[in-house]
């Protein structure tokens, strides 16, 4: 690595201007999937779970993760934290046939996008709250889509997604996504 | 460095460079680089604090996200709607520090830390960087500072001075009003209100396509007035017409651009002390000001790298405003150019070029003349700061100077330093200090201005004149710009869903305005009675002159406290108390005129935002403001309350009552003597806003 006190300034400005149509690296840094989780945990705090999903009241709220270790190491971070009094557990997620069953939180980072489809659509109608990652072709059919743009985290939220799953999301929760679709009707 | 490839909200960036780090900094993240920001730490902010910080794909980017040395608050998104407020000056009541104080239905005193008035001078407005301040009479005018409230994301408050960045006038502190990126207000909103008060309508409709978005959004509301000191309703009410837009292209991960415009129309009532030299002397009676404006931005902001960022800005601001005693019609035209870089590991550089001109032409009467009735002047600036991170950017010092060319000013260039250190004494506190200097240039109206500002009708007992006896406020061409030297320090703490922020402050002030007595005058002739008394019985009237010079100057202090408590996770409680006081420094000649520089010893604060169920909302702020010594007007407790009901995810309800306890109350009064006392009434209105794609 260059130790950039040695140069001058108008070696740093040529170097820099040469610099100025390079490309961005896309990959996620530490600091977004920091943040991404911590929102993801706030804004699971505006959801209210039916309470015939747990058997007691110290059950503890299950998040499920699919993507990059360090994902599943940013929501451990946080796991000391409780949800509406439960504790919370996180997890990888596990195989699409038995996530309904064993995760209340599915969350799914942008790396698996493609097959984010499949995840999808096997908690459809059950009481789990997904988040998937805006791509090319817009959100993945999550519940909360989360994006990035001018360095900050946006979430919009389709309620289309949400409908029959009985999960109930506050209103101050649609105050604060960029985008709000469906009626939820 | 942490903006240099985020879009610069800011023409001066340091607002941006301070606020963000220090929604950060309270994470306890003072040393750290991103990769090592604990999980832990991030889940004590809000999701409205999370939804502000910046991420970077670069991890040396992060390092600087030390804490803030400087007095800041943010109010966020949920701040502005959970308060109910309908105007800026009224949001910015939440804020710890801060003395705001109404006068009448349309008009404001706004300033932090004292030299609290109407035309409050020594506090800096901007919105998106565009300054709201007016040189004409100096201050902010409040009943023209509008726009769509719910499009704002949030308001940076700093306390204090900040002329490095953003130069004269940025004395006691400086507020930025950040309104949201078009494609953050897609789809349509229409919000209806109405109440005791008046009523509001605002229509918004904004769409994305591509890397472009855009929103446009039409205003109209009709606020009736209050009451005069015997309860009588006053006529000083408040219409206007506001049409405005915003078009935002993020052509790739380097570059944006974004233009913005609002246009705006309508009339503020007052309660107006009109004066003549026939009997009655002095009259009140109700008049209305009409005001209208422009306004035309452009910014373009490109990353040439992760350490590199350029800033461009412009705008073409225009108003007019018809006051029954002068009219004023003043355009501006503005071009800031900022450049950041990080040099080596440790620092931070910004600098900056920008180029003001600014022309106006005002009209007089008897009772107001402002000379000559034309003016335009350049105002040319530069400023460099550095920012050095040390110990792993756990101590931050930021120093840096503005130099600042204007007409308005008796200096060549007015050099405007200071220098900051914070340190991260632990993962979740913070210590910061700092020093600096600032200046306030004088106004058109304090170099050129003719104010009557009282008529002593003949025969009065102390004062046995055939004639009447004007007293005029002679402007001085020759005035000097008002100096502050500024010691500061503070101490942050966030420990799980508790935050505590303290600041306190010494401020010497000197070269501050002052008037005094010129010698009286017999009218037409000149002469002076003092030399020919002989003169008063063949004269219309008396002028005595009171002169504007620079005689007067203080030393003030204060203590600013603010703690917030996440209660549980569906109630919030914030409280702030403020202590203030000044004591005289200068020679004491100098007359106390009416009402100027008059700010609460004691404030106090406590809010409480309770989230019911999924749907409702209920909101509670509470005030106390001390007594206002110099005009006498007595302390008030006042109650706001809000209760919002979200029937549908697209559809609420929202029932406001403001100004509960205190009944109909005296806050402040004009200084210029110009307008009847006002006392501001309780009122209540509901809401009603629709959301839909």
């Amino acid at each position: 690595m260059l130790k950039r006190n040695s140069i001058s300034f108008p070696t740093l400005l040529a170097v820099v201007l040469m610099l100025a149509w390079g490309n961005t690296v896309v990959a996620d840094s530490a600091a977004e999937i920091s943040v991404k989780a911590a929102i993801a945990h706030k804004i699971a705090k505006f959801v209210s779970w039916p309470d015939s999903r747990f058997e007691g009241s110290d059950n503890p709220l299950r998040f499920c993760i699919l993507g990059d270790p360090m994902v599943l190491q940013a929501f451990e971070k946080l796991s000391d934290r409780s949800i509406h009094g439960r504790p919370m557990s996180v997890m990888l997620a596990p195989d699409p046939a038995t996530v309904a069953t064993s995760c209340d939180v599915l969350y799914l980072d942008r790396d698996q996008q493609q097959s984010a489809e499949v995840w999808i659509e096997s908690v459809s109608g059950q009481p789990v709250l997904t988040f998937g990652e805006a791509g090319e072709y817009g959100g993945d059919g999550s519940i909360v889509t989360m994006t990035v743009r001018r360095n900050k985290v946006r979430f919009s939220i389709d309620l289309d997604a949400n409908k029959d799953t009985g999960l109930r999301i506050s209103a101050q929760l649609l105050q604060l996504a960029t985008t709000v679709d469906g009626s939820g009707g | 460095m942490i903006s240099t490839t985020t879009p610069m909200t800011t023409p001066l960036l340091r607002l941006k460079i301070v606020a963000v780090p220090l929604l950060l900094s309270l994470l306890g993240v003072g040393n750290v680089q991103a990769e090592e920001m604990d999980g832990g730490d991030l889940a004590d902010l809000s999701l409205d604090e999370l939804l502000s910080t910046e991420i970077t794909t670069l991890s040396r980017k992060a390092e600087n996200l030390g804490s803030a040395p400087a007095a800041v608050h943010v109010i966020s998104q949920s701040d502005i709607r959970r308060s109910g407020a309908r105007s800026i000056a009224e949001l910015l009541r939440m804020v710890p520090g801060m003395q705001v104080a109404q006068i009448d239905g349309n008009k404001w005193a706004v300033t932090s830390r004292g030299a609290n008035g109407r035309f409050a001078n020594k506090l800096l407005v901007l919105m998106d960087g565009r300054t709201l301040y007016n040189p004409m009479l100096s201050g902010v005018q409040w009943d023209v500072q509008d726009t769509d409230i719910a499009a704002i994301e949030r308001i940076e408050v700093i306390r204090g001075p900040g002329a490095t960045m953003w130069g004269s006038n940025a004395v006691n502190g400086i507020v930025n009003i950040i309104t949201k990126h078009s494609a953050d207000t897609k789809g349509g909103n229409i919000s209806v209100a109405g109440g005791m008060d008046g009523y509001e309508t605002t229509v918004r409709y904004g769409a994305e396509a591509g890397d472009s978005a855009f929103r446009v959004f039409g205003k109209v509301f009709d606020r009736d007035g209050n009451v005069n000191m015997l309860g009588l309703d006053t006529e000083d009410y408040s219409e206007m017409l506001r049409f405005g837009g915003r078009y935002d292209w993020d052509g790739n991960e380097d570059s944006e651009f974004t233009l913005s415009f609002e246009t705006y129309s309508g009339e503020s009532g007052e309660y107006r002390i009109s004066r003549s030299l026939v009997p009655p002397y002095e009259s009140i009676s109700d008049t209305f000001t009409e005001i209208s404006g422009s306004f035309l931005m452009g910014t373009w902001s490109r990353d040439f790298s992760e350490d590199s960022g350029l800033q461009v800005r412009a705008y073409y601001d225009a108003h007019e405003r018809n006051v029954p005693t002068y009219t004023e019609d003043s355009e501006t035209f503005d071009i800031d150019i900022q450049h950041s870089y990080a040099a080596g590991e440790n620092h931070n550089l910004i600098w900056g070029v920008s180029y003001r001109k600014s022309s106006d032409e005002t009209t007089d009467t008897f009772e107001i003349a402002i000379l000559p009735a034309t003016d335009t002047r350049d105002r040319i600036s530069a400023f460099i700061q550095d920012e050095i991170g040390l110990l792993d950017g756990r101590v931050r010092l930021i120093f840096g100077s503005k130099f600042e060319h204007s007409q308005l000013s008796d200096e060549d260039i007015e050099i405007e330093p200071s220098v900051r250190l914070s340190v991260a004494v632990a993962d979740n506190q913070t210590v910061w200090a700092s020093v600096s200097r600032a200046v306030r240039m004088p106004s058109r109206g304090e170099k050129g201005g003719l104010v009557t500002t009282s008529i002593l009708p003949p025969g009065q007992p102390d004062f046995p004149l055939p004639v009447p006896t004007v007293v005029l406020i002679n402007g001085n061409p020759d005035m000097l710009s008002e100096n502050i030297f500024a010691v500061e320090a503070g101490y942050r703490l966030r420990n799980r869903g508790f935050l505590l922020d303290a600041a306190v402050f010494y401020n010497q002030f000197s070269d501050l305005r002052s008037l005094s007595f010129g010698g009286p005058t017999c009218e037409p002739s000149g002469a002076s009675p003092l030399l020919d008394p002989a003169c008063l019985f063949t004269s219309t009237h008396v002028v005595q002159p009171l002169l504007i010079g620079n005689e007067d100057g203080y030393d003030a202090m204060g203590v600013e406290l603010w703690v917030s408590k996440q209660v549980s996770e569906r109630w919030r409680l914030q409280g702030g108390y403020t202590y203030f006081r000044t004591t005289e420094s200068a020679s004491g000649t100098a007359l106390q005129l009416g009402v100027v520089e008059d700010s609460p010893d004691h404030q106090l604060s406590l809010r409480s935002s309770t989230d019911i169920n999924d749907s409702l909302e209920f909101d509670v702020m509470l005030r106390w403001v001390d007594e206002l010594k110099a005009q006498q007007i007595d302390a008030y407790t006042a109650l706001d309350l809000r209760l919002a009901w979200a029937p549908l995810p697209s559809l609420s309800v929202a029932a406001v009552a403001k100004n509960l306890i205190a009944g109909d109350h005296l806050e402040f009064m004009s200084e210029l003597i110009d307008l009847a006392p006002v006392q501001v009434e309780s009122s209540g209105f509901v809401e009603l806003r629709w959301q839909f794609q």
